[in-house]
């Protein structure tokens, strides 16, 4: 089970709609958009959830196989890192 | 054949006016201008939707109106939020609304059925940041109003942010002009505190060097940002000429009692003891029969304030600024902020707003 050690960031405030969201950076001021996969990820990290769990999740709800669901999610990971959208806690083993 | 006629003529914008739908409100902001009583140890009044509808009808009619614009209290705690902004579209008028953004989750998809009938949504800020913003009105607030700034910037709706220049905010004008424009705002709109008691005023309004240097300020953030930036009425002003769409006809108030007042700035003030901006109750009265009254007082006060500016001149007076400012002139000549007269100790007020700063 791999931990991602990163929690979705204080400074970002998340606006849902139908099956989206925005993202507000309060740093940047900013906005984000994410659609139905993305808002499912950000939920689940806000949930503290680990990898593995999210890519079941995704598994779960949509047409994609496990290789494909772990990939997106990494990277989707990874993006909201570079963004700062997410903050790490203790030492990062994920992606 | 091209006019050859020669016209400068100072606009004010559509005909219009602003309509209170309630005394009530879900937050406690220290600096706000409406009676104390009124907001929070009275009963919560709302004005009914069928008096509303009545009177746009006829301030069209009469008044030749064109924008509404609500606002309370918080206007969006009316029970029938949504059917009053249909009311405007059915007639024709275009609707916008000041709010604090705290319900906007749960009205938006109402709102959405009356699109066409918004010109624009006004959200009250108090600073660049959750922390500056929640100090006034509480924590959460913040988060709120992005999250309401937020489905409008999806829906493509012209939002706009209305800051009080206060001690604290004059330092971050910038940073909030900056954050407006970040966020997609149609504009951001200034205006000085109307001060409320003789502590709210020591304490958090500028005093006059401060307001200068807020109001130059803002004219150089005006140039710099492309987004509609300004600062309302109430600027130091000596000009004799109409400073502000009621005194220039062009706007007028309707309380959510149903009263046709002068400005929605002088309505159901703090500490007033002057009711002399009301002209009519309109259950009780129409609207057309009204107004005429309205223009008169618009014109009489129009002119005491250009007497005040003449005396004021030819005795050479400083910079004072409860003549030059057109809404302290207001608000001091309609008794409304009687803490300030030499002879307060013989006028009975009510209450005075609290300074809570902790």
């Amino acid at each position: 089970m791999i931990e991602i050690n990163a929690i979705t960031a204080e400074h970002v405030v998340c606006t849902e709609f139908d099956q989206e969201a925005l993202l507000v950076d309060l740093n940047s001021k900013r906005y984000y958009q994410l659609n139905e996969t993305a808002l499912l990820i950000w939920k689940s990290l806000e949930k503290r959830r680990t990898l593995d769990e999210i890519v079941s999740e995704v598994i779960a709800g949509y047409v994609v196989s496990a290789e494909q669901a772990r990939v997106s999610v990494e990277r989707m990971i990874r993006d909201l890192r570079s963004y700062r959208l997410i903050e790490s806690v203790g030492t990062p083993q994920g992606p | 054949m091209m006019d050859a006629s020669i016209k400068l003529e100072p606009r004010y914008g559509a005909q219009r006016l602003t309509v209170e739908l309630t005394n009530s409100c879900n937050l406690h902001c220290p600096y706000c201008l409406r009676d104390e009583d009124a907001l929070y140890h009275h009963r919560a009044e709302f004005i009914p939707v069928e008096l509303v509808r009545s009177i746009l009808r006829q301030a069209r009619d009469v008044a030749g109106i064109t924008e509404v614009g609500f606002t309370g209290g918080e206007p969006t705690l009316h029970p029938h939020f949504a059917e009053l902004i249909g009311a405007c579209g059915s007639v024709g008028i275009k609707a916008s609304f000041v709010t604090n953004g705290w319900h906007f989750q749960k009205l938006w998809p109402k709102l959405l059925t009356h699109r066409d009938t918004l010109s624009h949504i006004s959200f009250s800020l108090d600073g660049a940041s959750r922390e500056a913003h929640d100090y006034w009105r509480g924590e959460g607030s913040f988060v709120r109003l992005i999250q309401a700034v937020s489905h409008c910037y999806k829906a493509g709706l012209p939002f706009t942010l209305k800051v009080g220049i206060r001690r604290d905010t004059i330092q971050h004008l910038e940073k909030i002009a900056l954050l407006g424009a970040r966020l997609g705002a149609a504009g951001v709109s200034f205006s000085h505190i109307m001060p409320t008691s003789k502590g709210f005023e020591s304490e958090s309004s500028l005093n006059t060097e401060e307001r200068k240097r807020a109001e130059e300020e803002i004219a150089l953030l005006a140039r710099i940002f492309k987004m509609k930036l300004g600062i309302d009425v109430g600027y130091y002003n000596l000009d004799p000429s109409a400073p502000c769409s009621p005194l220039a006809g062009a706007s007028f108030n309707i309380d959510y009692k149903g009263n046709l007042t002068l400005c929605c700035n002088l309505s159901g003030f703090r500490g007033a003891v002057g009711r002399q901006d009301i002209v009519a109750n309109l259950r009780t009265e129409d609207f057309s029969s009204a107004y005429p009254r309205l223009r008169t007082l618009q014109n009489l006060q129009l002119e005491r304030r250009k007497a005040a500016l003449k005396a004021s001149t030819t005795a050479n007076q400083e910079r004072d600024l409860y003549t030059g400012s057109p809404c302290l002139f207001c608000l001091r000549s309609f008794g409304k902020v009687p803490w300030r007269a030499a002879a307060a100790a013989t006028v009975e007020v009510k209450r005075y707003l609290p300074v809570v700063l902790v």
